[in-house]
Protein backbone atom coordinates (compact mmCIF):
# COMPACT_ATOMS: atom_id res chain seq x y z
CA UNK A 1 0.00 0.00 0.00
CA UNK A 2 1.20 3.45 -0.91
CA UNK A 3 0.27 6.21 1.47
CA UNK A 4 0.66 9.93 1.00
CA UNK A 5 0.50 11.85 4.20
CA UNK A 6 0.01 15.62 4.55
CA UNK A 7 2.13 16.16 1.50
CA UNK A 8 2.98 19.62 0.22
CA UNK A 9 5.32 20.91 -2.45
CA UNK A 10 6.55 24.43 -2.99
CA UNK A 11 8.74 25.76 -5.75
CA UNK A 12 10.25 28.79 -4.10
CA UNK A 13 7.31 30.85 -2.91
CA UNK A 14 4.90 29.11 -5.30
CA UNK A 15 2.77 26.35 -3.81
CA UNK A 16 2.13 23.55 -6.29
CA UNK A 17 0.50 21.07 -3.90
CA UNK A 18 -0.73 21.22 -0.33
CA UNK A 19 -2.43 18.98 2.24
CA UNK A 20 -2.40 15.94 0.01
CA UNK A 21 -3.58 12.76 1.70
CA UNK A 22 -4.04 9.69 -0.44
CA UNK A 23 -4.04 5.93 -0.14
CA UNK A 24 -3.40 3.57 -2.99
CA UNK A 25 -4.06 -0.14 -2.98
CA UNK A 26 -3.86 -2.36 -6.05
CA UNK A 27 -5.90 -0.93 -8.88
CA UNK A 28 -5.88 1.72 -11.57
CA UNK A 29 -6.14 5.34 -10.49
CA UNK A 30 -6.75 8.15 -12.92
CA UNK A 31 -5.40 11.57 -11.98
CA UNK A 32 -7.72 13.92 -13.77
CA UNK A 33 -7.06 17.65 -13.64
CA UNK A 34 -6.46 20.53 -16.02
CA UNK A 35 -3.05 21.79 -17.15
CA UNK A 36 -0.84 23.06 -14.37
CA UNK A 37 -2.88 21.45 -11.59
CA UNK A 38 0.10 19.56 -10.22
CA UNK A 39 -0.31 16.07 -11.68
CA UNK A 40 3.28 15.79 -12.85
CA UNK A 41 4.54 17.26 -9.59
CA UNK A 42 2.66 14.65 -7.57
CA UNK A 43 3.95 11.85 -9.78
CA UNK A 44 7.52 13.09 -9.58
CA UNK A 45 7.30 12.96 -5.80
CA UNK A 46 5.97 9.41 -5.89
CA UNK A 47 8.86 8.42 -8.17
CA UNK A 48 11.37 10.09 -5.77
CA UNK A 49 12.40 12.65 -8.39
CA UNK A 50 11.18 15.53 -6.27
CA UNK A 51 11.56 15.83 -2.56
CA UNK A 52 8.39 16.95 -0.78
CA UNK A 53 8.42 20.29 1.03
CA UNK A 54 6.30 18.78 3.77
CA UNK A 55 4.67 15.47 4.66
CA UNK A 56 5.72 12.00 3.61
CA UNK A 57 5.14 9.19 1.17
CA UNK A 58 5.15 5.69 2.59
CA UNK A 59 5.22 2.35 0.86
CA UNK A 60 4.29 -0.51 3.16
CA UNK A 61 4.77 1.86 6.03
CA UNK A 62 8.30 2.94 5.15
CA UNK A 63 9.42 6.27 3.77
CA UNK A 64 10.10 5.86 0.06
CA UNK A 65 13.09 8.19 0.09
CA UNK A 66 14.70 6.21 2.89
CA UNK A 67 14.04 2.92 1.11
CA UNK A 68 15.86 4.21 -1.95
CA UNK A 69 16.97 1.38 -4.17
CA UNK A 70 14.56 -1.14 -2.64
CA UNK A 71 11.70 1.13 -3.55
CA UNK A 72 12.92 2.07 -7.02
CA UNK A 73 13.19 -1.60 -7.83
CA UNK A 74 9.39 -1.79 -7.62
CA UNK A 75 8.81 1.24 -9.75
CA UNK A 76 7.85 1.69 -13.39
CA UNK A 77 7.63 5.23 -14.69
CA UNK A 78 6.70 6.89 -17.92
CA UNK A 79 7.61 10.59 -17.73
CA UNK A 80 5.49 13.15 -19.49
CA UNK A 81 8.44 13.97 -21.67
CA UNK A 82 10.09 10.71 -22.47
CA UNK A 83 13.80 10.97 -23.27
CA UNK A 84 15.64 8.35 -25.27
CA UNK A 85 18.91 7.83 -27.09
CA UNK A 86 18.23 8.56 -30.72
CA UNK A 87 20.73 6.10 -32.13
CA UNK A 88 19.34 3.19 -30.18
CA UNK A 89 16.80 0.74 -31.47
CA UNK A 90 13.87 0.00 -29.15
CA UNK A 91 15.42 -3.37 -28.43
CA UNK A 92 18.80 -1.88 -27.47
CA UNK A 93 17.13 0.76 -25.36
CA UNK A 94 14.92 -1.70 -23.52
CA UNK A 95 17.88 -3.97 -22.82
CA UNK A 96 19.85 -1.03 -21.45
CA UNK A 97 16.98 -0.02 -19.18
CA UNK A 98 16.39 -3.60 -18.13
CA UNK A 99 20.02 -3.81 -17.01
CA UNK A 100 19.67 -0.64 -14.95
CA UNK A 101 16.50 -2.06 -13.45
CA UNK A 102 18.55 -5.05 -12.35
CA UNK A 103 17.02 -7.61 -14.71
CA UNK A 104 19.10 -10.56 -15.72
CA UNK A 105 20.20 -10.63 -19.37
CA UNK A 106 18.15 -13.58 -20.61
CA UNK A 107 15.00 -12.59 -18.75
CA UNK A 108 15.42 -9.05 -20.01
CA UNK A 109 15.53 -10.09 -23.62
CA UNK A 110 12.42 -12.25 -23.41
CA UNK A 111 10.54 -9.59 -21.56
CA UNK A 112 11.58 -6.87 -24.02
CA UNK A 113 10.42 -8.87 -27.01
CA UNK A 114 7.15 -9.71 -25.29
CA UNK A 115 6.46 -6.08 -24.45
CA UNK A 116 7.44 -4.79 -27.88
CA UNK A 117 4.91 -7.20 -29.31
CA UNK A 118 2.28 -6.01 -26.88
CA UNK A 119 2.75 -2.39 -27.95
CA UNK A 120 2.84 -3.37 -31.61
CA UNK A 121 6.46 -2.52 -32.35
CA UNK A 122 7.79 -5.98 -33.11
CA UNK A 123 8.39 -5.11 -36.76
CA UNK A 124 10.60 -2.14 -35.97
CA UNK A 125 12.34 -3.35 -32.86
CA UNK A 126 15.76 -3.16 -34.47
CA UNK A 127 15.27 0.17 -36.27
CA UNK A 128 16.84 3.31 -34.87
CA UNK A 129 14.42 5.35 -32.82
CA UNK A 130 15.36 8.66 -34.39
CA UNK A 131 13.13 7.71 -37.32
CA UNK A 132 10.16 6.98 -35.08
CA UNK A 133 6.94 8.98 -34.88
CA UNK A 134 5.81 10.52 -31.61
CA UNK A 135 3.28 7.79 -31.01
CA UNK A 136 5.85 5.07 -31.58
CA UNK A 137 8.24 6.66 -29.10
CA UNK A 138 5.42 6.86 -26.59
CA UNK A 139 4.84 3.14 -27.00
CA UNK A 140 8.51 2.41 -26.38
CA UNK A 141 8.04 4.48 -23.24
CA UNK A 142 5.07 2.42 -22.14
CA UNK A 143 7.00 -0.79 -22.76
CA UNK A 144 10.03 0.33 -20.73
CA UNK A 145 7.85 1.26 -17.76
CA UNK A 146 6.57 -2.31 -17.57
CA UNK A 147 9.90 -4.09 -18.05
CA UNK A 148 10.48 -4.99 -14.42
CA UNK A 149 6.83 -5.94 -13.84
CA UNK A 150 6.58 -3.05 -11.39
CA UNK A 151 4.44 -3.06 -8.27
CA UNK A 152 3.90 0.65 -8.70
CA UNK A 153 3.35 1.89 -12.22
CA UNK A 154 3.30 5.65 -12.74
CA UNK A 155 2.26 6.85 -16.19
CA UNK A 156 2.28 10.56 -16.88
CA UNK A 157 -0.09 11.15 -19.79
CA UNK A 158 0.49 7.75 -21.37
CA UNK A 159 -2.02 8.23 -24.17
CA UNK A 160 -0.68 11.57 -25.37
CA UNK A 161 0.14 11.24 -29.06
CA UNK A 162 -1.53 7.86 -29.53
CA UNK A 163 -4.07 7.37 -32.31
CA UNK A 164 -7.51 5.91 -31.44
CA UNK A 165 -6.45 2.40 -32.41
CA UNK A 166 -3.37 2.58 -30.21
CA UNK A 167 -5.40 4.01 -27.36
CA UNK A 168 -7.64 0.97 -27.41
CA UNK A 169 -4.59 -1.26 -27.53
CA UNK A 170 -3.11 0.62 -24.58
CA UNK A 171 -6.30 0.21 -22.52
CA UNK A 172 -6.38 -3.51 -23.14
CA UNK A 173 -2.71 -3.80 -22.36
CA UNK A 174 -3.17 -1.96 -19.11
CA UNK A 175 -6.15 -4.05 -18.09
CA UNK A 176 -4.05 -7.16 -18.70
CA UNK A 177 -0.93 -5.95 -16.96
CA UNK A 178 -2.40 -3.98 -14.09
CA UNK A 179 -3.41 -6.89 -11.92
CA UNK A 180 -1.78 -6.81 -8.49
CA UNK A 181 -0.24 -3.43 -9.06
CA UNK A 182 -0.82 0.13 -8.15
CA UNK A 183 -1.25 1.98 -11.41
CA UNK A 184 -1.47 5.76 -11.33
CA UNK A 185 -1.99 7.52 -14.62
CA UNK A 186 -2.53 11.17 -15.29
CA UNK A 187 -4.45 12.72 -18.09
CA UNK A 188 -6.69 15.58 -18.93
CA UNK A 189 -8.42 13.54 -21.58
CA UNK A 190 -11.58 12.45 -19.86
CA UNK A 191 -12.43 9.54 -22.13
CA UNK A 192 -9.10 7.89 -21.30
CA UNK A 193 -9.70 7.47 -17.61
CA UNK A 194 -13.36 6.69 -18.08
CA UNK A 195 -12.59 3.30 -19.51
CA UNK A 196 -9.39 2.43 -17.64
CA UNK A 197 -9.49 3.73 -14.10
CA UNK A 198 -11.20 2.11 -11.13
CA UNK A 199 -10.90 5.31 -9.20
CA UNK A 200 -10.57 8.90 -10.20
CA UNK A 201 -8.60 11.53 -8.37
CA UNK A 202 -9.26 15.17 -9.05
CA UNK A 203 -6.99 17.99 -7.98
CA UNK A 204 -8.31 21.49 -7.58
CA UNK A 205 -6.70 24.54 -5.97
CA UNK A 206 -3.58 22.47 -5.20
CA UNK A 207 -5.59 20.02 -3.10
CA UNK A 208 -7.33 16.71 -3.66
CA UNK A 209 -10.95 17.44 -4.43
CA UNK A 210 -12.26 13.93 -5.02
CA UNK A 211 -10.97 10.40 -4.91
CA UNK A 212 -13.82 8.14 -5.82
CA UNK A 213 -15.23 5.76 -8.39
CA UNK A 214 -16.46 7.22 -11.64
CA UNK A 215 -20.04 6.30 -10.75
CA UNK A 216 -19.94 8.28 -7.51
CA UNK A 217 -18.26 11.23 -9.10
CA UNK A 218 -20.85 11.35 -11.86
CA UNK A 219 -23.58 11.12 -9.25
CA UNK A 220 -22.44 14.46 -7.89
CA UNK A 221 -24.37 16.20 -10.64
CA UNK A 222 -26.98 13.53 -11.23
CA UNK A 223 -30.27 15.14 -12.23
CA UNK A 224 -28.66 18.43 -13.18
CA UNK A 225 -27.62 17.70 -16.75
CA UNK A 226 -30.02 18.32 -19.60
CA UNK A 227 -30.10 18.67 -23.32
CA UNK A 228 -32.34 21.02 -25.21
CA UNK A 229 -32.67 22.85 -28.50
CA UNK A 230 -32.37 26.60 -28.59
CA UNK A 231 -32.90 29.00 -31.47
CA UNK A 232 -29.69 30.69 -32.60
CA UNK A 233 -30.67 34.17 -31.48
CA UNK A 234 -31.43 32.93 -27.97
CA UNK A 235 -28.21 31.01 -27.52
CA UNK A 236 -26.17 33.74 -25.87
CA UNK A 237 -28.83 34.68 -23.35
CA UNK A 238 -29.37 31.00 -22.58
CA UNK A 239 -25.68 30.48 -21.97
CA UNK A 240 -25.60 33.39 -19.57
CA UNK A 241 -28.25 31.72 -17.52
CA UNK A 242 -26.99 28.15 -17.58
CA UNK A 243 -23.58 26.60 -17.76
CA UNK A 244 -23.19 25.07 -21.19
CA UNK A 245 -21.25 21.81 -21.46
CA UNK A 246 -21.36 21.28 -25.18
CA UNK A 247 -23.06 22.69 -28.22
CA UNK A 248 -23.90 21.25 -31.58
CA UNK A 249 -25.71 22.66 -34.61
CA UNK A 250 -28.64 20.54 -35.66
CA UNK A 251 -31.30 21.35 -38.25
CA UNK A 252 -31.15 25.08 -37.96
CA UNK A 253 -31.11 25.05 -34.20
CA UNK A 254 -28.49 24.74 -31.50
CA UNK A 255 -28.49 21.63 -29.40
CA UNK A 256 -27.05 22.46 -26.01
CA UNK A 257 -26.00 20.18 -23.17
CA UNK A 258 -25.98 22.14 -19.95
CA UNK A 259 -26.22 22.14 -16.19
CA UNK A 260 -29.17 23.50 -14.33
CA UNK A 261 -29.69 23.46 -10.60
CA UNK A 262 -33.32 24.61 -10.94
CA UNK A 263 -35.77 22.41 -9.16
CA UNK A 264 -38.36 22.52 -11.90
CA UNK A 265 -36.91 21.86 -15.32
CA UNK A 266 -38.65 23.22 -18.39
CA UNK A 267 -40.71 20.71 -20.33
CA UNK A 268 -38.46 21.04 -23.40
CA UNK A 269 -35.40 19.94 -21.44
CA UNK A 270 -34.40 16.35 -21.79
CA UNK A 271 -32.67 14.99 -18.68
CA UNK A 272 -29.53 13.00 -19.47
CA UNK A 273 -27.20 11.02 -17.26
CA UNK A 274 -24.01 12.91 -16.50
CA UNK A 275 -20.68 11.85 -17.94
CA UNK A 276 -17.29 12.35 -16.36
CA UNK A 277 -16.64 15.09 -18.85
CA UNK A 278 -19.70 16.97 -17.58
CA UNK A 279 -18.34 16.77 -14.04
CA UNK A 280 -14.93 17.90 -15.19
CA UNK A 281 -16.34 20.91 -17.00
CA UNK A 282 -18.54 21.76 -14.06
CA UNK A 283 -15.76 21.50 -11.48
CA UNK A 284 -13.16 23.40 -13.41
CA UNK A 285 -15.59 25.88 -14.90
CA UNK A 286 -14.64 28.76 -12.61
CA UNK A 287 -11.01 28.17 -13.35
CA UNK A 288 -11.64 28.27 -17.08
CA UNK A 289 -13.65 31.46 -16.71
CA UNK A 290 -10.98 33.03 -14.52
CA UNK A 291 -8.42 32.09 -17.11
CA UNK A 292 -10.45 33.78 -19.81
CA UNK A 293 -10.75 37.00 -17.87
CA UNK A 294 -7.04 37.33 -17.24
CA UNK B 1 -18.16 -2.03 25.43
CA UNK B 2 -18.54 -5.77 25.64
CA UNK B 3 -17.00 -7.41 28.67
CA UNK B 4 -16.14 -10.79 27.21
CA UNK B 5 -13.01 -9.81 25.37
CA UNK B 6 -11.03 -12.34 23.42
CA UNK B 7 -8.34 -13.89 25.58
CA UNK B 8 -4.93 -13.59 24.02
CA UNK B 9 -2.05 -15.28 25.72
CA UNK B 10 0.80 -12.93 26.40
CA UNK B 11 3.89 -14.15 24.50
CA UNK B 12 6.86 -15.20 26.62
CA UNK B 13 10.18 -13.37 26.60
CA UNK B 14 11.92 -15.73 24.24
CA UNK B 15 9.10 -15.38 21.77
CA UNK B 16 9.19 -11.57 21.99
CA UNK B 17 12.93 -11.58 21.59
CA UNK B 18 12.84 -13.78 18.48
CA UNK B 19 10.07 -11.70 16.97
CA UNK B 20 12.02 -8.50 17.57
CA UNK B 21 15.10 -10.04 16.01
CA UNK B 22 13.08 -11.02 12.96
CA UNK B 23 11.62 -7.57 12.55
CA UNK B 24 15.03 -5.98 12.91
CA UNK B 25 16.72 -8.33 10.48
CA UNK B 26 14.01 -7.77 7.90
CA UNK B 27 13.75 -4.07 8.48
CA UNK B 28 17.42 -3.21 8.43
CA UNK B 29 19.41 -4.62 5.58
CA UNK B 30 23.11 -4.94 6.29
CA UNK B 31 24.90 -2.01 4.73
CA UNK B 32 26.84 -3.09 1.71
CA UNK B 33 30.46 -2.13 1.36
CA UNK B 34 31.57 0.07 -1.49
CA UNK B 35 33.58 -2.69 -3.06
CA UNK B 36 30.86 -5.32 -2.88
CA UNK B 37 28.39 -2.86 -4.33
CA UNK B 38 30.72 -2.15 -7.25
CA UNK B 39 30.99 -5.88 -7.82
CA UNK B 40 27.24 -6.22 -7.70
CA UNK B 41 26.84 -3.48 -10.29
CA UNK B 42 29.46 -5.05 -12.49
CA UNK B 43 27.73 -8.42 -12.29
CA UNK B 44 24.16 -7.24 -12.60
CA UNK B 45 24.49 -4.43 -15.11
CA UNK B 46 27.65 -5.33 -16.98
CA UNK B 47 30.27 -3.01 -18.38
CA UNK B 48 28.51 -2.78 -21.71
CA UNK B 49 25.55 -1.04 -20.12
CA UNK B 50 27.44 0.88 -17.46
CA UNK B 51 29.47 2.41 -20.28
CA UNK B 52 26.63 2.44 -22.75
CA UNK B 53 27.99 5.65 -24.27
CA UNK B 54 31.48 4.19 -24.66
CA UNK B 55 31.71 5.30 -28.29
CA UNK B 56 31.04 8.92 -27.43
CA UNK B 57 33.44 8.76 -24.51
CA UNK B 58 36.17 7.13 -26.59
CA UNK B 59 35.71 9.71 -29.31
CA UNK B 60 36.01 12.62 -26.91
CA UNK B 61 38.83 10.86 -25.11
CA UNK B 62 40.96 10.67 -28.24
CA UNK B 63 40.28 14.25 -29.17
CA UNK B 64 41.24 15.34 -25.66
CA UNK B 65 44.41 13.24 -25.72
CA UNK B 66 45.43 14.58 -29.12
CA UNK B 67 44.98 18.16 -27.98
CA UNK B 68 46.81 17.47 -24.76
CA UNK B 69 49.69 15.76 -26.54
CA UNK B 70 49.91 18.61 -28.98
CA UNK B 71 50.03 21.19 -26.20
CA UNK B 72 52.43 19.11 -24.13
CA UNK B 73 54.93 18.66 -26.93
CA UNK B 74 54.72 22.37 -27.66
CA UNK B 75 55.22 23.22 -24.02
CA UNK B 76 58.15 20.86 -23.61
CA UNK B 77 59.84 22.22 -26.71
CA UNK B 78 59.36 25.78 -25.63
CA UNK B 79 60.47 25.45 -22.06
CA UNK B 80 64.23 25.48 -21.79
CA UNK B 81 66.22 22.77 -20.11
CA UNK B 82 66.16 24.31 -16.69
CA UNK B 83 62.66 25.65 -16.91
CA UNK B 84 60.54 24.20 -14.16
CA UNK B 85 57.24 25.45 -15.47
CA UNK B 86 56.64 21.99 -16.87
CA UNK B 87 55.51 21.01 -13.36
CA UNK B 88 52.83 23.62 -13.14
CA UNK B 89 51.80 22.67 -16.63
CA UNK B 90 51.37 19.09 -15.48
CA UNK B 91 49.45 20.24 -12.44
CA UNK B 92 46.96 22.16 -14.55
CA UNK B 93 46.45 19.63 -17.33
CA UNK B 94 46.36 16.38 -15.36
CA UNK B 95 42.63 16.46 -14.56
CA UNK B 96 41.64 17.29 -18.13
CA UNK B 97 41.21 13.72 -19.37
CA UNK B 98 39.12 12.94 -16.34
CA UNK B 99 37.08 16.08 -16.80
CA UNK B 100 36.27 15.42 -20.45
CA UNK B 101 35.19 11.85 -19.79
CA UNK B 102 33.03 12.81 -16.85
CA UNK B 103 31.44 15.68 -18.73
CA UNK B 104 30.54 13.61 -21.79
CA UNK B 105 28.25 11.38 -19.77
CA UNK B 106 26.46 14.30 -18.15
CA UNK B 107 26.06 16.19 -21.37
CA UNK B 108 24.79 13.05 -23.03
CA UNK B 109 22.10 12.41 -20.45
CA UNK B 110 21.11 16.03 -20.35
CA UNK B 111 20.99 16.38 -24.09
CA UNK B 112 18.81 13.32 -24.57
CA UNK B 113 16.51 14.23 -21.70
CA UNK B 114 16.85 10.81 -20.10
CA UNK B 115 17.76 12.16 -16.68
CA UNK B 116 14.29 11.89 -15.17
CA UNK B 117 13.77 8.35 -16.29
CA UNK B 118 17.22 7.13 -15.35
CA UNK B 119 16.91 8.61 -11.87
CA UNK B 120 14.04 6.26 -11.10
CA UNK B 121 15.79 2.99 -11.93
CA UNK B 122 17.07 0.56 -9.34
CA UNK B 123 20.59 1.60 -10.30
CA UNK B 124 20.16 5.29 -10.84
CA UNK B 125 22.34 7.96 -12.39
CA UNK B 126 24.26 8.67 -9.20
CA UNK B 127 25.20 5.07 -8.62
CA UNK B 128 26.29 4.69 -12.21
CA UNK B 129 28.20 7.95 -12.00
CA UNK B 130 30.09 6.74 -8.94
CA UNK B 131 31.13 3.57 -10.74
CA UNK B 132 32.07 5.41 -13.89
CA UNK B 133 34.02 8.14 -12.16
CA UNK B 134 36.10 5.60 -10.35
CA UNK B 135 36.99 3.96 -13.67
CA UNK B 136 37.65 7.37 -15.21
CA UNK B 137 40.12 8.17 -12.43
CA UNK B 138 41.97 4.93 -13.04
CA UNK B 139 42.12 5.57 -16.79
CA UNK B 140 43.28 9.10 -16.10
CA UNK B 141 46.10 7.97 -13.87
CA UNK B 142 47.27 5.51 -16.51
CA UNK B 143 47.09 8.05 -19.33
CA UNK B 144 48.80 10.74 -17.27
CA UNK B 145 51.57 8.37 -16.28
CA UNK B 146 52.19 7.48 -19.90
CA UNK B 147 52.23 11.10 -20.94
CA UNK B 148 54.65 12.02 -18.19
CA UNK B 149 56.84 9.10 -19.17
CA UNK B 150 56.85 10.39 -22.73
CA UNK B 151 57.76 13.89 -21.59
CA UNK B 152 60.48 12.50 -19.36
CA UNK B 153 62.09 10.86 -22.38
CA UNK B 154 62.17 14.12 -24.29
CA UNK B 155 63.03 16.32 -21.34
CA UNK B 156 65.70 14.51 -19.34
CA UNK B 157 65.82 17.31 -16.83
CA UNK B 158 62.39 16.48 -15.52
CA UNK B 159 62.07 14.27 -12.49
CA UNK B 160 59.65 11.50 -13.45
CA UNK B 161 58.64 10.57 -9.92
CA UNK B 162 58.09 14.17 -8.91
CA UNK B 163 56.02 14.80 -12.01
CA UNK B 164 53.94 11.71 -11.33
CA UNK B 165 53.25 12.83 -7.77
CA UNK B 166 52.23 16.28 -8.90
CA UNK B 167 49.98 14.86 -11.59
CA UNK B 168 48.22 12.40 -9.31
CA UNK B 169 47.76 14.92 -6.54
CA UNK B 170 46.25 17.34 -8.99
CA UNK B 171 43.93 14.71 -10.42
CA UNK B 172 42.50 13.74 -7.06
CA UNK B 173 42.16 17.26 -5.75
CA UNK B 174 40.24 18.11 -8.88
CA UNK B 175 38.12 14.95 -8.69
CA UNK B 176 37.09 15.85 -5.17
CA UNK B 177 36.14 19.36 -6.20
CA UNK B 178 34.25 18.02 -9.19
CA UNK B 179 32.38 15.48 -7.12
CA UNK B 180 31.53 18.12 -4.58
CA UNK B 181 30.13 20.34 -7.32
CA UNK B 182 28.04 17.49 -8.59
CA UNK B 183 26.65 16.29 -5.30
CA UNK B 184 25.60 19.52 -3.77
CA UNK B 185 22.46 20.59 -5.48
CA UNK B 186 24.32 23.34 -7.18
CA UNK B 187 23.06 25.39 -10.04
CA UNK B 188 24.58 24.90 -13.46
CA UNK B 189 26.40 28.20 -13.16
CA UNK B 190 28.03 27.15 -9.93
CA UNK B 191 29.14 23.90 -11.53
CA UNK B 192 30.73 25.73 -14.45
CA UNK B 193 32.40 28.06 -11.99
CA UNK B 194 33.91 25.13 -10.15
CA UNK B 195 35.49 23.73 -13.30
CA UNK B 196 36.42 27.06 -14.85
CA UNK B 197 37.69 28.17 -11.45
CA UNK B 198 40.24 25.39 -11.41
CA UNK B 199 41.80 26.39 -14.69
CA UNK B 200 41.57 30.12 -14.02
CA UNK B 201 43.02 30.04 -10.52
CA UNK B 202 45.88 27.84 -11.69
CA UNK B 203 46.55 30.04 -14.69
CA UNK B 204 46.42 33.07 -12.46
CA UNK B 205 48.96 31.54 -10.13
CA UNK B 206 51.31 30.61 -12.97
CA UNK B 207 51.14 33.98 -14.60
CA UNK B 208 51.07 36.11 -11.51
CA UNK B 209 53.82 34.41 -9.59
CA UNK B 210 55.30 31.71 -11.69
CA UNK B 211 58.41 31.45 -9.57
CA UNK B 212 56.55 30.91 -6.38
CA UNK B 213 54.15 28.43 -7.86
CA UNK B 214 56.82 26.30 -9.47
CA UNK B 215 59.04 26.38 -6.42
CA UNK B 216 56.12 25.39 -4.27
CA UNK B 217 55.34 22.40 -6.47
CA UNK B 218 58.93 21.24 -6.63
CA UNK B 219 59.90 21.78 -3.04
CA UNK B 220 57.14 19.80 -1.54
CA UNK B 221 58.85 16.55 -0.60
CA UNK B 222 57.66 13.33 -2.20
CA UNK B 223 56.37 11.91 1.08
CA UNK B 224 54.13 14.94 1.54
CA UNK B 225 52.74 14.33 -1.91
CA UNK B 226 52.15 10.73 -0.99
CA UNK B 227 50.36 11.81 2.15
CA UNK B 228 48.22 14.29 0.27
CA UNK B 229 47.40 11.72 -2.40
CA UNK B 230 46.41 9.14 0.20
CA UNK B 231 44.25 11.67 1.97
CA UNK B 232 42.64 12.73 -1.28
CA UNK B 233 41.92 9.17 -2.38
CA UNK B 234 40.32 8.53 0.99
CA UNK B 235 38.06 11.57 0.71
CA UNK B 236 37.33 10.79 -2.93
CA UNK B 237 36.23 7.23 -2.26
CA UNK B 238 34.24 8.39 0.73
CA UNK B 239 32.39 10.86 -1.46
CA UNK B 240 31.83 8.31 -4.18
CA UNK B 241 30.35 6.08 -1.52
CA UNK B 242 28.09 8.87 -0.42
CA UNK B 243 27.05 9.42 -4.00
CA UNK B 244 26.32 5.74 -4.39
CA UNK B 245 24.33 5.17 -1.23
CA UNK B 246 22.68 8.52 -0.82
CA UNK B 247 18.92 8.38 -0.73
CA UNK B 248 18.04 12.02 -0.64
CA UNK B 249 20.04 13.43 -3.53
CA UNK B 250 17.25 12.76 -5.97
CA UNK B 251 14.93 15.55 -5.03
CA UNK B 252 15.02 19.26 -5.52
N1 LIG C 1 10.50 23.01 -11.28
C1 LIG C 1 9.49 23.88 -11.13
N2 LIG C 1 9.74 25.14 -10.71
C2 LIG C 1 8.73 26.02 -10.54
N3 LIG C 1 7.45 25.76 -10.76
C3 LIG C 1 7.13 24.53 -11.19
C4 LIG C 1 8.13 23.52 -11.39
N4 LIG C 1 7.52 22.40 -11.82
C5 LIG C 1 6.21 22.69 -11.87
N5 LIG C 1 5.95 23.97 -11.51
C6 LIG C 1 4.64 24.60 -11.40
O1 LIG C 1 3.78 23.77 -10.65
C7 LIG C 1 2.49 23.75 -11.20
C8 LIG C 1 2.07 22.33 -11.48
O2 LIG C 1 2.84 21.82 -12.56
P1 LIG C 1 2.66 20.34 -13.10
O3 LIG C 1 3.67 20.13 -14.16
O4 LIG C 1 2.69 19.40 -11.95
O5 LIG C 1 1.20 20.37 -13.74
P2 LIG C 1 0.43 19.24 -14.55
O6 LIG C 1 -0.84 19.00 -13.83
O7 LIG C 1 1.32 18.10 -14.77
O8 LIG C 1 0.14 19.99 -15.93
P3 LIG C 1 0.05 19.40 -17.42
O9 LIG C 1 -1.32 18.84 -17.57
O10 LIG C 1 0.24 20.58 -18.28
O11 LIG C 1 1.13 18.40 -17.57
C9 LIG C 1 2.54 24.63 -12.45
O12 LIG C 1 1.99 25.89 -12.12
C10 LIG C 1 3.99 24.75 -12.76
O13 LIG C 1 4.27 26.01 -13.32
MG1 LIG D 1 2.08 17.18 -16.39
Amino acid sequence: MLTIHNLSKNFGSFTALKDINLEFTNGVYGLLAPNGAGKTTLMKIITTLLYPSGGEVLYEGQDIFKRGEDYRELLGYLPQEFGYYKNYSPMQYLLYIAALKGLEGKVAKERAIELLKLVGLENVMNKKMKKFSGGMIQRVGIAQAMLNNPKILILDEPTAGLDPKERVRFRNLLTDLSREKIVILSTHIVSDVESIANEIIMIKDKEILYKDSMRNICNLIEGMVYETEVAFDEVSSFKQQYQSLSEKQEQGKMKIRFISKDDIPASTWKPVSPSLEDVFLNIYNDEILEGDNQ
Amino acid sequence: MSKDRLEIEYPDDAMIESQIQMIISQGIKPKESFYSYLKKMYRQIGLRHIFHDATEIAFTFFIAISILLFITIGAVRESGVADESIYSFIFITSPMIYLTMALVSFVNTKFNGTYELEMTFKFNIYQLAAFRMLIFSIISILVNTMMIYLVAIINRQMDFLMALMISTTSLFIFSIIFLYGMMKRNTAIKKHLIIGGWILSNLFLTIYSKEFYNTLLIHVPIYVYLLVITGCIYVYIKNLKKLMFSTDLGGI
